[in-house]
């Protein structure tokens, strides 16, 4: 018998196959995928995310739980575009010009998908035409950007530059995140938000969301 | 006027004994300087002597021993070498480079270093492991050339020391740190084979390597990145059981070798795994970035002082780059005063200087280093 016990046990543990098995087993037994993905998939992701934030978890735990919430996904997302349920907003994000770095920006962009999000990840090294181009193709309204390396920081302002510019500046919500990015530097760039760890992030984003939807 | 050597002086600091001021560092591939930046502080010094790549990967400088005099650095290094028969299969079109493990490394454009954009073993099974070409480390030609090197510094009275990636971060290379990571809780049994290789390995390396230099060696680091900007990458439990035993066969190999100090260099908020990392053996630990979470100097040293020996302190990520010379001044009296008490500091940056650090504060820092770190 299924449950979203057993459901949140296995995407936590990082077993794709069991958390596949779970949702398979969840849907036969006639719960709405949507519901499947907020109590199954957002909530163990907010477990962890929140175990993370306090220092209960580290990295790895994180990381097999965000891939097993994508195997869940899998299946999921599927049905939910069948039955006309539209994600929560889209997503552009990527780690900027100059710097190769991607773990801490895969694991943000697992999360956001985790939390409903349609996320168009460009990778690394992505520089700003790319960002204001996919903005404007995917008309995204949630950017988020990352970067490890300290000289690379100067890309987030050139890309926030070239938001400026292309006319994006004031109509869509930028945040920020990495290890040497701090408030004072979002402040300094105009950036809305820096977020200090994925969980972080994904609750910024979703506050972002209502506060688009409620100016809809 | 110094009334010690440079070598007297580390060894006397590493030995947890009062010398006659703080020993100073720079110059190595942990606490370097990015080519670009280096022509700006050449240039500001009157420097004209013709700039020597360091480490291209990294892309550092060899920094002039005028310069080094002149910031009265009491450190020089010697590094084990790749093999002569090593094919980096460069590609200048897209700027990569494969290593001697079979990873491949690319600088982005505009960028100042290479990063790791392609494991070898990313997709291996046990039966994998076995087939890929791994490194020789009784080639002789990595070594060929270093006891004169060690030898030359040992006798100009230089405390020596020297670096090499651990285990840990060469699982990254083979496998990608993500997969490296999810290996440790979905395939525990390949992590270990695979840690278990690259450790005997590089064990071996360090035997032949000390074999050549061991008694010239002041102190030898093993690079091994465990910290996040604001937490350990992973649990003190997961260090314990799965990374501290292959860098311990490492930190024996040193011990067994030489009598060089075995220091530890990882970066990020690393507090609660120091505990471990003093059980591994481990004299010293490199850089203490103090703009992480929790990597306070005057707790770290009250904590773990009379085990540990810290290395580094100063800050590249915020201060070095972002602040004025007085903040750096500032910052310096403030670190020398929370980690000199009773010796075991070796002052130093927290990392390579990054490029775009304004010169007038690399050169406050190491002045300030002359100026409040005499005992």
């Amino acid at each position: 018998m299924a449950s979203y016990d057993e459901l949140i046990k296995a995407v936590q543990e990082g077993n794709f196959g069991e958390t596949q098995n779970q949702v398979n087993a969840l849907l036969a037994q006639g719960q709405p995928p949507n519901e499947i993905i907020q109590k199954g998939i957002v909530e163990t992701l907010d477990i962890v995310g929140k175990k993370f934030s306090e220092g209960e978890c580290f990295i790895p735990e994180m990381l097999v739980a965000a891939k097993a919430s994508q195997k869940g996904l899998e299946i999921l997302k599927p049905l939910l575009v069948k039955a006309d349920f539209p994600p929560k907003d889209t997503i552009i994000l990527g780690t900027v010009q100059g710097d190769l770095h991607d773990i801490g920006k895969n694991i943000v962009s697992m999360m956001f998908e985790g939390a409903g999000f349609h996320v168009i990840d460009l990778g690394y090294d992505v520089s700003p035409e790319k960002f204001v181009n996919a903005l404007k193709t995917e008309k995204a309204r949630i950017l988020a950007m990352s970067c490890l390396i300290t000289t690379t920081m100067i890309s987030m302002k050139n890309t926030m530059d070239a938001l400026k510019e292309s006319g994006l500046l004031g109509t869509i919500k930028v945040m920020i995140g990495g290890p040497p990015t701090t408030d004072d530097f979002a402040m300094k760039i105009v950036a809305d938000f820096r977020g200090k760890d994925a969980y972080d992030a994904v609750a910024q984003a979703r506050v972002f969301a209502s506060d688009a939807a409620s100016t809809k | 006027m110094d009334s010690m050597t440079g070598r007297e002086r580390v060894w006397k600091a590493l030995n947890h004994q009062v010398p006659d001021r703080v020993p100073q560092d720079f110059g190595s591939r942990g606490s370097g300087i990015g080519l670009a930046g280096y022509e700006e502080l050449k240039k500001r010094l009157g420097v004209e002597t013709p700039t020597e790549v360091l480490d291209s990967r990294l892309g550092l400088a060899v920094i002039d021993e005028s310069i080094l005099s002149r910031f009265q650095i009491d450190t020089r290094y010697v590094y084990m070498k790749a093999a002569a028969s090593w094919d980096p299969k460069t590609n200048a079109r897209e700027d990569t480079f494969v290593d001697e493990w079979g990873a491949t490394l690319k600088r982005p454009k505009g960028g100042f270093y290479y990063d790791h954009v392609g494991f070898p073993l990313k997709e291996a099974t046990l039966d994998a492991l076995k087939a890929h070409r791994w490194p020789d480390p009784d080639d002789p030609t990595r070594y060929e050339g270093l006891r004169e090197t060690a030898r030359s510094y040992y006798e100009r009275g230089y405390a020596v020391g020297s670096y090499m990636k651990g285990t840990w971060e060469t699982t990254w290379i083979l496998r990608g740190v993500e997969q490296a990571m999810m290996d440790m809780v979905l395939e525990p049994e390949f992590f270990h084979a695979l840690a278990d290789k690259a450790s005997e390995i590089l064990a071996r390396m360090v035997e032949n390597f000390l074999g050549e230099v061991g008694e010239y060696l002041q102190f030898f680091c093993v690079t091994c990145d465990l910290g996040t900007q604001v937490a350990p990458m992973i649990s003190p439990d997961d260090y314990k059981a799965k990374v501290r035993p292959y860098e311990k066969r490492i930190f024996e190999t040193v011990k067994r070798k030489s009598r060089a100090k075995v220091a530890q260099h990882s970066c990020g908020a690393i507090f609660k795994i120091i505990p471990h990392l003093i059980d591994a053996g481990i004299d010293i630990l490199n850089p203490i970035q103090t703009s992480a979470k929790g990597m306070d100097t005057a707790l770290l040293k009250r904590e773990f002082g009379k085990d540990l020996c810290f290395w580094g302190g100063i800050d590249t990520q915020k201060i070095l780059p972002d602040g004025t010379p007085e903040d750096v001044e500032k910052e310096v009296q403030r670190v020398i005063r929370d980690l000199s008490p009773g010796g075991g500091f070796l002052f130093g940056p927290t990392h390579d200087i990054q490029t775009f650090t304004p010169v007038e504060n690399i050169i406050a820092m190491y002045e300030s280093g002359m100026k409040y770190g005499r005992y």
